[in-house]
């Protein structure tokens, strides 16, 4: 059934816990550190603006992952998976609507398209902007229980409205998971032939409204049940998470790391 | 025999116009046990907000522990009666049970250690300790109303209001809840209020019932009386 798959598919992109039980050097790190690193390594690749300097971020991360033991197949499929999908939209055009040196031209619909080098370097950069980022994000997600990162993003000072939203935003994924696998299993109950894409796409549109219907009901409830808990009134903060020594140390690594890509990416561009 | 709860001819009309309850009167005694007894769209599930503080009558009044349910008294109510929801995914929303459990007492503004403490008691209470950094999704049917359950006992409330609490589970957590819930009471002498509509159930929880049919009391008296 292809509703199924499709979710099934999303599943598998939405949460894989399996990796977060591993035992390793990067998965001990204490969570409020991981987040100053990932926070870290995303600045640097935004303010860089070189793709020889973005390099040894994208190294940094493969072999964060390596040292992490997860699996690095999965882990450069989740970071890659929506660069086909969004990033290359945009970045496409900016190879031919960059003004800069002609490195050839490509006939299009009776007009000729000029790429140019500038063009292609700003391309560049912003997909290895966007892959940098969601690789440190979905390497953050891969060795920290969600949990843990809340409670991390918490400790940090971060407004508590912030932080119940991230963590309610985790907890529903798998209760709306379930909600449409019975709606999708009550609808294939009912379906006696096989069904073309038109069909598909059209309960996929039902399902996305009776969806929102139900999350709405289920907001009021959630929110009454928030309410007899005392929501609403000052809140105390619970500091759960420890840094060692070591987790100091690799943070003061990374940062040292950033700095120096940095660095020489301006020393680079001042040249 | 101290009032818990008073209900003076209350009613209750939904924005769709829907009259949920029709110039209802309760009162209900301190460490009393009562069922609320009905079929589905009763009203039942409309009194227990009522009587939480989460909604206000459009006509009478509904008093809990001597305080009347509106304005600044609310947020008293509140801390003073705890509300399970029927279903636990409403009343779970943490991402562990740790932080649900925990939810309560940190909105009370209580110190680090009064708060671990309750949730260790809470949880120990609905013997769910070992759980707390589990993720509600990981947890059985069973297990989710229990976790509800210490959600609402670490706030230690005076009156505990309970919506169907044994819906959708299967025989063995329904006499497991059924036991845990009269421990309950016998150890803690909570006032308990359970929206029921189950005969047996309220025979084996509760000692006063009232009936509630299209928003109205046709009946009241012990549960026994009543069945």
């Amino acid at each position: 059934m292809k509703l199924r798959k499709i979710i099934e598919f999303f599943e598998t992109l939405a949460y894989t816990e399996k990796y977060v039980s591993i035992q390793s050097f990067i998965h001990n790190i204490d969570p409020k550190i991981k987040v100053f690193y990932t926070f870290a390594i995303i600045l640097t690749s935004l303010i860089v603006k070189d793709v020889v300097f973005l390099t040894p971020l994208v190294l940094l991360l493969l072999a964060m992952a390596v040292l992490s033991k997860v699996s690095l197949r999965f882990f450069l499929f989740r970071a890659t998976i929506f660069i086909p999908a969004f990033t290359v939209m945009i970045a496409l055009p900016m190879v031919f609507l960059v003004a800069g040196e002609s490195l050839g031209t490509i006939a299009f619909l009776g007009t000729t398209l000029s790429v140019s080098s500038q063009g292609v370097q700003q391309a560049l950069i912003l997909i290895m902007r966007v892959w940098i980022s969601v690789g440190a994000i979905t390497l953050l997600i891969l060795t920290t229980r969600f949990s843990k990162t809340i409670q991390a993003i918490d400790e940090l000072g971060a407004p508590r409205v912030f932080t119940l939203m991230l963590g309610m935003t985790y907890r529903y994924i798998f209760v709306f998971i379930e909600e449409i696998f019975r709606i999708a299993l009550a609808k294939e109950a009912r379906t006696a032939k096989k069904e073309g894409w038109t069909r598909t796409l059209k309960s996929f549109g039902n399902l996305i409204g009776v969806l929102f219907i139900r999350s709405y009901e289920r907001g009021e409830r959630v929110h009454q049940a928030m309410l007899a808990r005392g929501y609403g009134n000052k809140t105390t903060r619970v500091r759960k998470t420890q840094s060692r020594s070591g987790d100091w140390f690799f943070l003061a690594a990374v940062k040292a790391f950033c700095m120096l890509i940095f660095v020489s990416d301006l020393f680079y561009l001042g040249a | 025999m101290e009032t818990a709860i008073e209900v003076d001819s209350v009613k209750y009309l939904y924005h769709d116009g829907t009259l949920a309850l029709d110039y209802i009167s309760i009162e209900i005694k301190r460490g009393q046990r009562v069922a609320i007894l009905g079929p589905n769209g009763a009203g039942k599930s409309t009194l227990l907000l009522l009587l939480a503080g989460l909604i206000e009558p459009s006509h009478g009044c509904v008093k809990v522990l001597g305080l009347q349910a509106r304005g600044k008294a609310i947020a008293e109510i509140r801390r003073q009666v705890g509300i399970v929801f029927q279903h636990p995914d409403d009343q779970l929303f943490c991402p562990t049970v740790w932080e649900d459990v925990s939810f309560g007492p940190l909105n009370m503004g209580l110190s680090e250690t009064e708060v671990e403490g309750r949730v260790k008691e809470a949880l120990d209470i609905v013997g769910m300790t070992g759980y707390e950094s589990k993720a509600p999704h990981h947890l059985s049917l069973g297990q989710k109303r229990r976790a509800a359950i210490a959600s609402v006992l670490a706030m230690k409330p005076q009156i505990l209001l309970l919506d169907e609490p044994t819906a959708n589970l299967d025989p063995r957590s329904r006499i497991e809840l059924i036991r845990f819930l009269n421990k309950l009471h016998e150890t803690k002498r909570i006032t308990m209020i359970l929206a029921l509509n189950d005969m047996d159930l309220a025979l084996a929880l509760s000692d006063r019932a009232y009936v509630l049919e299209k928003g109205k009391i046709v009946a009241e008296g012990t549960t026994r009386e009543i069945a």
